[in-house]
């Protein structure tokens, strides 16, 4: 009997164990790629200058090539970028202006072109990159000497783009603003002074009301707003009335036949 | 002769004491009543209760609270406010309130409270009015879809593409402690600046609007919180209309018309020229339910 308890308590912990290492074989192990990825340095250093070789004052607006630029520098590093740019102040023979309009339209609009697709809560990795490059430029503009305004802004167009962009999927999908995703992407806009509100239903309005203990609110809302609350109101009232009604007259008439008796 | 000093020692100290113990309630004036009015207007079936308020010499100034600050509270700020600027004509909530949750509201919108930025968001559609308080206490209204935003600094174009304005403007804010909020922008000079199919606050109910006119013969400008009675409730775009029209029977020629918000936090009162808070006239909740307040003075 003894043996027999022995081997089935080792044949069960055999399975177990199977089954164990089995699971930890098949489950997905998980990983920090991507995060890691969020901090990886763009790896080739093709950097504004080279990108304005070739182009003089007449043609460099429409001679600049955003692309090459974007391949290499578009989750630029701030310090880099400020350091290419002081680069360009001393070499290049055009306006700073020139320069920076061209940087600014490379880093918004044209980054904006490229990813647009991949700039949604689906994605939200990438969103969430976007966002800290943001917050590194933002941080940036502080420190930068000549460049304040330039990161400033592509920093604010982002910031705007990225509100935009939640705002118009929580539209859609209502359900979004229980997702990790968007309160997260929204905490942080709004550490950045950027808020997106969220939309309640009905419903929960007046669940959030009858938490808040705003009850004359919430009276004052329902008798206002809908017709329906005011015939349910309505009928409550005009039973209650019919009933004291008839208590009154059976009263009356059970006092009138004592009186009688 | 001593019975004449005697009677000036008396009345002396008749008057000394006398004076000493006219204190806040003995005040019979809080404001030049001249200076401000509340009407009551009908038109067609809608009834309107407005307060009219003359800015002459800027007399009556402007206060707006978009966030509690360091007080904790809106209603600690107002109080707050109050002890030093005691004189208070009328008080009404004023921009639209996002819900960031966990009980949390921002105003919607580009928003700074004296300075200090609250919400960099600014609203590319809606919300068309940009209105800014300075802090001598006057108030002007942009519209935000002709794109310039002028201020004593010059012109900022800040829905302009590059955002270059739009950092000035705030720089420029933050740097003269101005207020800026925004809101549904709803008459310009006359006009009608809401479309009916827009569905832009399509949901009928209670309304409130700031309105500033200018009197051609004087002058003067005035500014006037016209709240549509509680009980014909109406869609943004109806409420103007009908608003604008009472206007226009009357002759008075409108600057600009802007909403303001009546919904979670539908504060209003209005302080007759003796300190005495007005009776009919009241939003549905309380101050302290108010996430921001907008405050006429006088001072």
């Amino acid at each position: 009997m003894k043996k027999t308890v022995i081997s089935v308590s080792i044949a069960l912990n055999v399975v177990f164990i199977s089954f164990y290492v089995l699971l930890k074989l098949t489950s997905p192990q998980p990983s920090n790629l991507h995060i890691q990825n969020l901090n990886e340095q763009p790896s080739g250093y093709l950097t504004l200058k080279d990108c304005f070789q070739g182009l003089d004052s007449t043609n460099i607006i429409e001679g600049f090539n955003y692309q090459s630029f974007l391949q290499e520098n578009a989750f630029v590093e701030p310090y880099d970028l400020d350091g290419q740019l002081n680069d360009c102040d001393t070499s290049i023979v055009v306006q700073d202006t020139v320069v920076e309009y061209l940087v600014f339209n490379a880093l918004s609009y044209k980054a904006f072109e490229l990813c647009k697709d991949s700039l949604n809560l689906a994605h939200a990795d990438f969103l969430f990159r976007r966002l800290k490059w943001a917050e590194k430029l933002q941080n940036a503009a502080i420190m930068s000497a000549k460049h304040t305004l330039l990161f400033s802004r592509i920093a604010d167009f982002w910031f705007q783009k990225i509100l935009s962009q939640v705002q118009s999927e929580l539209q859609k999908d209502d359900n979004l603003k229980y997702s990790f995703d968007y309160q997260f992407i929204t905490t942080r806009l709004g550490e950045n002074k950027y808020f997106s509100g969220v939309k309640n239903s009905d419903t929960e309005k007046v669940f959030q009301n009858l938490s808040e203990g705003k009850y004359f609110y919430l009276w004052t809302r329902l008798t206002q707003k809908s017709l329906s609350f005011q015939i349910v109101i309505f009928a409550v009232s005009a039973f209650c009335v019919v009933v004291f009604a008839i208590g009154l007259i059976s009263m009356y008439k059970s006092v009138k036949g004592k009186i009688k008796n | 002769m001593k019975k004449a000093l005697l009677n000036s020692l008396l009345l002396a100290f008749f008057y000394i004491s006398s004076a000493a113990t006219i204190g806040e309630a003995d005040r019979l004036e809080y404001y030049d009543p001249s200076l401000c009015s509340l009407m009551t207007g009908k038109n067609g079936t809608v009834s309107y209760n407005i307060v009219k308020i003359n800015k002459k010499a800027n007399k009556i100034k402007v206060e707006y609270m978009s966030s509690s600050g360091t007080s904790g509270t809106i209603k600690n700020r107002y109080e707050n406010f109050k002890k030093v600027h005691p004189n208070i004509v009328a008080y009404s909530s004023g921009a639209y309130m996002d819900d960031i949750g966990n009980g949390n509201y921002v105003p919607v919108g580009l928003n700074i409270d004296h300075g200090s930025v609250v919400n960099r968001d600014l609203k590319a559609k809606g919300y068309d009015a940009l209105v800014i308080v300075y802090s001598n206490g006057g108030i002007t209204v942009n519209n935000l879809v002709n794109n310039s935003v002028t201020t004593d600094a010059g012109l900022f174009k800040i829905r302009n593409a590059d955002g270059r304005d739009k950092l000035s403007f705030i720089s420029w804010a933050q740097k003269n402690k101005v207020t800026v909020f925004q809101t549904h922008l709803l008459v310009e000079n006359d006009v009608l600046k809401i479309q009916k199919n827009g569905c832009l606050q399509c949901d009928p109910r209670e309304r409130r609007f700031l309105v500033s006119s200018k009197d051609k013969s004087t002058g003067d400008v005035y500014n006037y919180i016209i709240q549509r009675d509680i009980k014909s409730s109406a869609t943004l775009f109806d409420a103007a209309s009908d608003a604008l029209e009472y206007f226009k029977k009357r002759s008075i020629s409108i600057q600009w018309m802007i909403n303001i918000d009546t919904g979670m936090q539908d504060t209003f009162a209005f302080f007759t020229s003796d300190g005495k808070l007005h009776p009919n006239i009241a939003g549905k909740t309380d101050m302290s339910e108010a996430r921001n307040l907008l405050v006429y003075y006088y001072e």
